[in-house]
């Protein structure tokens, strides 16, 4: 395993987030750089080993992910040396691990059961299985706690159900991350500063009607009622209150 | 007639996202049966069926893309396709709701989910509206009481 002389670190790391994502490619996928572009978007050479700061977007929040991208050999040895107590720290930080290969025999589904195990009884992570074998009928979704993922499958299908790629995606977006390492989109605050603007705009600059400062709280209320209740939806209206006190 | 004991969402990755019991079982109880139940269902193939016995009741359950609802009814009373028609119609609203529901949204919309199941199920685990327009309409109305009342509170 090449990533861990820049990951581990002396004493304990219960302080540091967890927030590294750590990639396994198998020696024989020919694909990686492929399959890294598809996943986060952006190019991401699997030669670049450590990727930081790589702000992972959904609806809903932002989170800065370190990537961690490794090469294995035999899948068996890899997952006894993540197990291994020098591999603890870098356990400690790790909130995925997604392995990539062409093809995995029995003896690598052992490996990830034993690694499952060892990983649940101390840590917050996902599993990802990727293959680029083609999905059996009869074959077991999961492998331990790695779900099994065929990566050259569409990324949904008829009834927008999230496969392949998609489902990659799905699994690192509903990860359960550090609340102190989520960054909340502030989407509705965009929405709230631009329909304050809005009124803002069609004040008169000078004098007022009572009619136009009612047909004003109207176009407000309507604003604010599309907005989600919480405190962005109260910041509008206390902006909107203190701009029309303004006016008056 | 519906007798549903609990509806718990799991996540193919087993993580229990919405939980609602109707009938009353310890702290002890439940935990084991969360645990218990991720493990069954989620080890289960696509092709097999989607109702088992479990202890001295049955389990209901289906697939929607990446969330596994599941349901407890009693063995003798329920029927368990009316169970898997309630899971459909609860899928079928969120999705109207949400405009194409994902895990995502039930996550961090997780309220608004448990209000839907509630406008559903009554607190007995028995079914008291199967009107989807009907539950749309209360959820939105509540949506609207709870933005009005934020308003007033500011400009009064």
């Amino acid at each position: 395993m090449q990533v861990n002389p820049e990951v581990v670190t002396t004493g304990s790391n219960s302080a540091l987030p967890r927030n590294k994502l750590l990639i396994a490619f198998s020696a024989d996928f020919s694909r990686k750089d492929e399959l890294l572009a598809k996943v986060f978007g952006q190019e991401i050479s699997h030669s670049s080993r450590i990727v930081r700061k790589y702000c992972w977007r959904t609806k809903y929040y932002s989170v800065q992910l370190d990537i961690y991208i490794d090469e294995l050999e035999n899948l068996s040895n890899w997952c006894d040396e993540l197990m291994s107590p020098e591999f603890q720290d870098l356990r400690d930080v790790l909130a995925g691990i997604i392995v990539v290969g062409s093809k995995f025999d029995p003896d690598s589904h052992r490996a990830l059961h034993q690694l499952s195990k060892c990983l649940d009884e101390s840590m917050e992570y996902f599993g990802i299985l990727l293959t680029s074998e083609a999905r059996r009928s009869d074959e077991d979704e999961m492998v331990g706690s790695f779900e099994l993922i065929h990566c050259d499958e569409n990324e949904s299908n008829e009834y927008n159900e999230s496969l392949g790629i998609g489902r990659v995606k799905e699994v690192i977006d509903t990860h359960n991350w550090d609340a102190d390492i989520m960054q909340m989109k502030q989407a509705k605050q965009a929405k709230q500063a631009s329909a304050v603007e809005e009124i803002d705009c069609k004040l008169p600059s000078q004098g007022f009607s009572l009619e136009e400062l009612m047909h004003k709280l109207e176009e407000a209320r309507t604003n604010y009622q599309q907005m989600s209740s919480g405190p962005e939806a109260s910041q509008f209206a206390e902006d909107i209150s203190e701009q029309l006190s303004r006016c008056i | 007639m519906t007798d549903i004991k609990y509806m718990i969402l799991i996540s193919r990755q087993g993580k229990v996202r919405l939980v609602r019991w109707y009938h009353t079982f310890t702290a002890k109880e439940e935990s084991k049966m969360l645990k218990e139940l991720a493990a069954i269902v989620l080890s289960r193939k696509a092709r097999m069926c989607n109702i088992l016995e479990y202890h001295d009741h049955k389990v209901v359950y289906k697939r929607y893309a990446s969330l596994y609802f599941v349901c407890g009814i009693n063995a003798d009373s329920d029927n368990e396709l009316l169970t898997l028609e309630i899971i459909h119609r609860f899928v079928e609203i969120m999705d109207t709701y949400f405009n194409n529901v994902c895990e995502l949204d039930i996550i961090f919309n997780f309220a608004k989910a448990y209000d839907i199941l509630n406008e559903m199920l009554m607190c007995d685990g028995s079914l008291v509206e199967t009107s989807k327009q009907e539950i749309i309409k209360h959820i939105t109305h509540m949506d609207a009481v709870e933005t009005n009342d934020n308003l007033n509170r500011v400009f009064a």
